[in-house]
Order: C-alpha cells, then structure tokens, then sequence
C-alpha cells in the first residue's frame, strides 16, 4: 500500500515539463534519428548477433576452410564480403566482431563516467585538501599519453580480456570528465539552493544525491555519449596495434591487423571492418552530439 | 532656465517607434524627443521594453528585429542607416554606459587602456595625447587618482569605480547625447548618490543631454527634467518630473508611485513592542577572517563582524541595514549557523546555538528557516514547486505523503499562489513567484523565526510591494519573527518594528524603526536616509496628501 502511495507520490514529476520538453526537441532531430538507428543495430548485433549474422546462410564466423582463404566477395555463394585470411566468411566475422566494440565502448563510457562523477562531485563539493589531493591525481593521470600509458600497461599483462582493455582505457580516461564535474559542481554548489538545504540540516549525502548531481550531471553525460564513438576507436587502435585484444577473440581492430600483409591483393580485407568500425564511430558520435544539442546539459536551457 | 531648456534644438527625435520579434511587439508606439541639455527619464519594469529603446536607438538591435517609425538622431536616421555611419555617431554623438560595472569592463585590459580606447576611436575630438586626454576624462569622471589608476586592472577597483570608468569612457568625446542605461542601481545608495552628483555636473559642463533608463521612478524624479513611463513596450505617462511624481495621471503610474519604498514608509511602520520574549539573540558576535597569503601578498585579517549584538523578540521584525562590506550578510549566516563566530554567542529561546548538535541542532534548523536574495538561484531548477515545498517536511519527517500534498496546497495559499503551479519548475515562474514559493518554503517546517537575506532587492516595484506584503500578512498570521537583511531603507521602513544600521562590521545605530526614522542620531544613518533617491520629494508629496485628507 505504501509502495503504491511512494509511487503516486513520484509520478508527477517524472512528466516534467522540462524532460517533454527535451524529448520533443531530440525527436524533432534528424542526427538523433540516424544516430539512434546506427546504434540500435550494432546493439542489437552485439546481444543477438546470430540473428544477422546467419541471413547470408554462413553464421558461423568459427566455420572455417583455408580452401578460400582470401577469397573476394561472392554473393552467391552466400558470403557476400568474402573470406578471411582462414577461409572463414567475413560477413559473419565483421558482424561477431561488433560485440567486443560495443562492449568496450559502452563498459569504459560507463566506467569513465562513474568515476568522474564521483571524484569530481568530492573535488568540487568538499574542496579544499580533497580538491587539491583529487584534481593533482587527475592532472598525473592527464599527462601520461593515452596510447603510451595503454601500451606500457597492456604489454605487461598476460592475457588481454576485453575486461582488461577497458579497465586500462578508463584508467587513462576519467581525468577529462572529472574535470568538468568538478568544475559544475563549484558552481552549483555556491547557489542558494543548496545553502536553503544546509540550513534544513539534511546529510551531506541527501544535498548531494538530490540537489548537487541532478544540476550538475548533465555536461558529464553529454561528455559520456561523445566519448563512446572515440573509445570504440581507441580499441580498435590498440588492437591494430598488437596490444588490445588478442586472437582467436573477434575483433574489428584484429580483423583489421591481421589483413594489413594483404591489403593490396584483398582490399576487401579492409574495407569491410574498417567500415562497420566507422559506422558504428558515427552513430555514436551522431547521437551524442543531438543529445548536446537538445541543451540536455544546462537546467537553464530547457 | 527651463525656458531655455526647451527653445533648445532636439538633438533625439523618436517618432511613433515599434520593435517586435516575431510577433511579440517589444516596443509599440513610442515618441518622444529629447533636446540639447536636457535630462529625460524613462522608467519602467523589467520587460517594459526600455532596453530595446535604448538598443533601436544605438542602432544595436538583432537583425531579426522588426522595426516602424523613425529616429532622428543629431539629424541623421538611425533606423536604416549602415554600421558605418552608425558607427561614426556611436561615442562622439551618442555614447552609452551600461547597467553593470562589474561585466562591462574587458578584465584582462588595463582600465586607462580602455578609456583610451575610447576616445581614440574618434581622434579628431578635443587635444593632447590619447594617454592624456584619457586622464583628464577619468579625472573629470571622479577617479581623483586617475595617474594612478590608469594602469590598474578592472579587478582592483569597487563597483563605483569602474561605474566611474565606464562614465569617463561614454564622455570622453563630449557626446551629444548620454544614454545611462541603470548606471548606479548594482550601486550602494551613498556611492550612486555620489556618482550621480558627478555625472550631472559633467552633463551641464559640456552641454551633454542624458537619457536617464531606470526602474527607480524616485531616481528618475530627482534626476530628471522630464520622465517617461514606459509599461508593457508602450508609453504611458510623459511629464515633468515633479508632476509625474505628485500627481501621476496613469493608472500604472499611480501604482508605481504608491508602490514605491518611500511613499509606502513613513507613519505606517509597525510600532514596536519590547514586552515580547526574546526569539533568537546574537550577543558579542564578532567574525575574523585571519590573515592570508605571505610577503608582498599578505592581506591583514578582515574584521567582518566586531562585537555585534542583536535581539530578535518574537513575532517581530528587526531588520539589520547597511551597505555591502557592512557585516549584515555575515551576521544572517551566523544566525543560520551556516557559519561559525569568532566569538560571541547565538541563543534561540534561551539555549546556546553556536555548541548544538545531533536533534537539538536539527530542532534548531526546524525552528530558523533562511529566505534568499535571488530567487533564481534559491530554487532547485530540476525540483517542482511542490518538491521544493515539501522538502522541508520530508527532511524533518512532518507528515506522510497525503498530508504533505494537502500543506503544500495550503502553504501555497498562504503566500497568494494557485495551487496549480504544484508541478511547475520554477523556470515557468516569474521572479515574484519564485520568491513566494521560497517563503512557502521557508514556512514550511512551522519555524519561529525567518532570517530574510535581502529578500527583494531582486524584484520589480510594484513585485517587491507585493512579496512584503505577503510577508507582513504571514507575520500577522502566524506570528513568526523576521530578520530582515536589507539594504534598502525605504524597504524596510515598511516591515521592520526595529532598526539596526551596520557600518564597517558594527552596529552604529539602533532602535525603533520610527525613531530612527524620524530622528536619525548616527551621521551614518542621516547620511543613508539623504541617498534615498526621490525620498524628498516622495515626502512632500505624501505630506500634500495628508493635508488634503486632513481638510477633507
């Protein structure tokens, strides 16, 4: 009963005027819409990708047989990008190979994001020592290059999981973001609004929750939605490379390595991965920058 | 003299002006002239459209503007005319200086500089060097020091100053017309008085005419020759200064005369009682900033408050007056226990504050409940009207959830709202509704006391009358006690039983509201009482009143 009284008690604001007021800005977008539907396939073919990888009849990227090895295209036959370096059909191999992106790209989003909404929220809220102790971190952590301080991590570990990978990219990525969060935090929390919750006693905790992240998450989050197109092509890079994920995992950026000694006599090779990589970038980056645009960042704006 | 004031030539002629964007007419219809020498007033609320005059003018609108009419401006039409010819009558025609002192000043070039820069940009005007001539201007413009000041930086001169700056640069180059766009209202009374006293003497030396833009009608009577009373982009009353003021013959007008701080005061001011219980009492408060930074760059410690003892009696009102720098802000957070004295102590019904913890603190916060400034500020832009009210009852666990709804509802009532704003965001309110939703707010929690940190220093007139009222009626009501921060003397003339005027981190003065009105005993407050713009003349023309009502 009292469950459902909670409930009524927080319906109404859900439908704020504000968060109409945004969705009918971001529906009235063409980039949201193009975005959206980018993102929405490579979604789906990271949690399903049996469902697209077997239109063609060969859903199997694992079945392969060196008989074709590097073959070109043949639509009729059913392997309408070809064969890898194994024989294997391409099609399926570039569609499996959208999992490993994905979930780099959204786990280190996330990640990257958590961390820098916490640190930042300390940094700019308590001030002080923890500010300078936070953001002199942040600032060691910002002046190490990406690629240098992945390579230097990623060669000392044994085997490179897709865990590893991310856990190395947010490492090297939370600075920027934390950055921000700090410094809209400053800013929020000097408006009287949060003095008003002081001199209602409540937690620390409760004014932060409440009244400090809700004001002050929305730059992080648009960060956020930008980044996830960059990161997917920082693995990528990484795995080129010969430091990101390792055989026989299917990757994009492996895919992409493993056909650089043939590029001239099986461009097809290239092609295929390197443009299921740039379109997932784009979609990413498409979405992220309607969201900024629909002014989702500033509470003044909507 | 006012003979020859108006033989002379207009040297601005505005004839039936219109802007609108889109379809929104901003300013309609609007015509008047201004002649050489001459002083023209015009005022209105925010909205009311002076600014876009002030910009049609300047030639300064967005292209997406939409103009009618004519402006005339040293004989040459400014509706039109290209941004190079308007550019040769900006600052040696027609010069401006802007509302805000603190953003209008370029903060990483030298103040002279800029000057300098502004009078270069017509270098045929007047002899010597640009450096020069810059110093004189500024000295002209009441920067005494100006050798020196000539290489500081924006930061490192008050608002006066750099108000003072920003004058020297619109008169560098003797224009023929000065648009005063608000000049002194993010001022303190005693320095805009100054500032003013300056302006009108550079003015008449060099034959300039001003047009004066303010919201302050009491401003624009002592300033003025003549006023213009602008509302909802149309003019509604034209007319020498004194006439507007004693006999207003709009509607509006008449609104705005009776709403303003000055004419509202006086015999009205409610009569103290000091039989009532003792509320909340600051004893021997004194507040210390120690000293900072080392060698060159050390500052002394900063006394923001020096032995300040205040009593707030139940029920009433004291309100703590002075100027910025003067401690009252200081004292408000100390009262909220938002920030800690030195020493001295706060008692709320006869318990120490300054040592409480745990839920005697948090009776204590229940009890003392805050009022802001800047009503767009005060209010979480991502909660609802009803969120913030309740958020109170929710902190102190005051009711359930249907009982809440129904307080907030009722609370609402309170301070004159519809219940139908329950599920707006404060950005779909306006400033005066912010600020009652604030106070239905504060309210909330049933407190004793409301400390109010210049609760409609914000507001339009006409709003602010209405916020105090609805403050004055929940006082009658309910019975809370107000500390009121203010640096208007005409605001709180109105709402305040007693009287504390701060200086300098000190109590100089304090008493009942109506002697210390009546018979000011500290230079300080007399001093603070003469900068009420228009209070004299606002005086005079209630006391005709009181006659005319006597004989009747």
């Amino acid at each position: 009963m009292s469950d459902v009284a909670l409930l009524a008690d927080a319906s109404p604001h859900r439908s704020s005027a504000r968060g109409g007021r945004l969705a009918r800005r971001l529906l009235h977008d063409p980039e949201f819409w193009i975005g959206a539907v980018i993102v929405a396939f490579f979604v789906l073919i990271t949690v399903w990708p049996s469902s697209i990888a077997g239109i063609f009849g060969h859903g199997d990227p694992r079945e392969c047989d060196l008989r074709f090895s590097r073959l070109g295209p043949d639509a009729n036959a059913g392997h309408p990008f070809g064969y890898t370096i194994q024989g294997c059909d391409l099609y399926a191999s570039v569609v499996y190979g959208a999992a490993n992106s994905i979930t780099v790209g959204a786990v280190v989003t996330a990640g990257t994001a958590i961390i820098a909404i916490a640190l930042g929220l300390f940094a700019g809220y308590f001030g002080g020592w923890v500010d300078t102790v936070l953001s002199r971190i942040s600032e060691i952590m910002v002046s190490v290059p990406l690629l240098l301080g992945a390579v230097l991590v990623l060669n000392s570990i044994e085997t490179r999981s897709v865990w590893a990978v991310s856990l190395v990219l947010i490492a090297f990525s939370w600075p920027t973001a934390m950055r921000v969060m700090r410094t809209s935090t400053i800013s929020v929390r000097a408006r009287s609004f949060v003095t008003a919750s002081l001199s209602l006693g409540l937690p620390t905790w409760r004014i932060l929750v409440s009244h400090v992240v809700p004001n002050t998450i929305g730059p992080v989050l648009v960060l956020a939605t930008l980044q996830v197109g960059a990161v997917i092509s920082t693995e990528a890079t990484l795995t080129y490379l010969g430091i990101g994920l390792q055989a026989p995992a299917l990757s994009w950026g492996l895919q992409l390595s493993q056909a650089e000694p043939y590029f001239s006599s099986a461009p097809h090779l290239l092609y295929f991965p390197a443009g299921a990589l740039t379109l997932a970038v784009a979609g990413f980056v498409l979405l992220g920058e309607s969201v900024r645009k629909s002014g989702f960042h500033s509470s003044n704006a909507a | 003299m006012s003979s020859a004031v108006s033989s002379a030539t207009p040297v601005l002629e505005v004839e039936s002006l219109s802007v609108s964007y889109g379809s929104t007419p901003v300013v309609a219809d609007v015509s008047f002239h201004l002649r050489a020498g001459e002083k023209l007033a015009i005022v209105g609320e925010s909205g009311s459209g002076k600014s876009t005059l002030t910009s049609a003018v300047l030639g300064l609108l967005p292209a997406k503007a939409r103009v009618a009419g004519s402006i005339m401006l040293a004989g040459e039409q400014v509706l039109g005319a290209t941004e190079k010819s308007m550019r040769a009558l900006r600052g040696r025609v027609v010069a401006y200086v802007p509302q805000d002192p603190m953003s209008n000043l370029d903060p990483v070039l030298r103040v002279g500089w800029q000057v300098e820069e502004a009078g270069g940009a017509h270098p045929s005007r007047g002899t010597g060097t640009p450096r020069s001539r810059a110093i004189a201007a500024m000295k002209r413009a009441g920067l005494s020091d100006a050798d020196e000041r000539f290489r500081s930086f924006p930061h490192e001169l008050s608002g006066g100053m750099r108000q003072r700056a920003l004058i020297a640069m619109g008169m560098i180059n003797a224009p023929r017309v000065l648009i005063a766009d608000e000049p002194t209202s993010a001022l303190d009374v005693t320095v805009q008085r100054i500032i003013l006293d300056n302006l009108d003497e550079l003015v008449a030396e060099s034959g300039t005419a001003v047009l004066l833009v303010t919201h302050d009608l009491g401003l624009a009577a002592e300033r003025a020759d003549r006023v213009l009373v602008m509302h909802q982009g149309r003019l509604v009353e034209e007319g020498r200064s004194r006439d507007v003021l004693v006999a207003p013959q709009a509607t509006y007008t008449r609104a705005l005369v009776a709403a303003a701080p000055a004419t509202r005061a006086g015999s009205n001011s409610p009569e103290a009682d000091d039989s009532r219980p003792v509320a909340l009492a600051l004893s021997h408060l004194s507040k210390v900033y120690p000293a900072r930074g080392h060698g060159r760059r050390r500052t002394p410690p900063i006394h923001a408050l020096d032995d300040v003892s205040l009593t707030i009696r139940r029920g009433q009102t004291l309100a703590v007056v002075g100027e910025s720098g003067s401690g009252k802000s200081t004292a408000a957070k100390i009262a909220l226990k938002l920030l800690a004295p030195t020493s001295g102590r706060v008692e709320f019904e006869s318990t120490d504050v300054t040592a409480l913890q745990g839920r005697e603190l948090r009776t204590f916060r229940r009890k003392v409940q805050p009022i802001f400034q800047d009503p767009y500020s005060s209010l979480d832009p991502m909660f609802s009207v009803e969120q913030i009210i309740e958020e109170p009852l929710r902190a102190f666990g005051l009711g359930d959830v249907r009982r809440r709804r129904a307080r907030a509802r009722e609370l609402l009532d309170l301070v004159r709202l519809p219940a139908s704003i329950l599920d707006s965001a404060p950005s779909e309110l306006s400033g005066g509704q912010r600020q009652r939703v604030a106070i239905a707010r504060a309210l909330a929690p049933e407190p004793e006391v409301i400390v109010c940190d210049e609760p409609v220093s914000a507001l339009d007139v006409l709003v602010q009358a209405n916020v105090l009222d609805v403050l004055r009626q929940i006082q009658g009501e309910l019975g809370v006690a107000y500390l009121f921060i203010s640096h208007d003397l005409g605001v709180v003339e109105q709402i305040a039983h007693e009287v504390a005027v701060m200086a300098g981190g000190r109590v100089v003065e304090r008493g009942s509201t109506r002697d210390v009105f009546a018979r000011p005993q500290a230079p300080y407050t007399r001093q603070l009482l003469d900068a009420v713009p228009g209070r004299a003349l606002l005086k005079e023309r209630q006391s005709a009143d009181d006659r005319c009502s006597s004989v009747s």
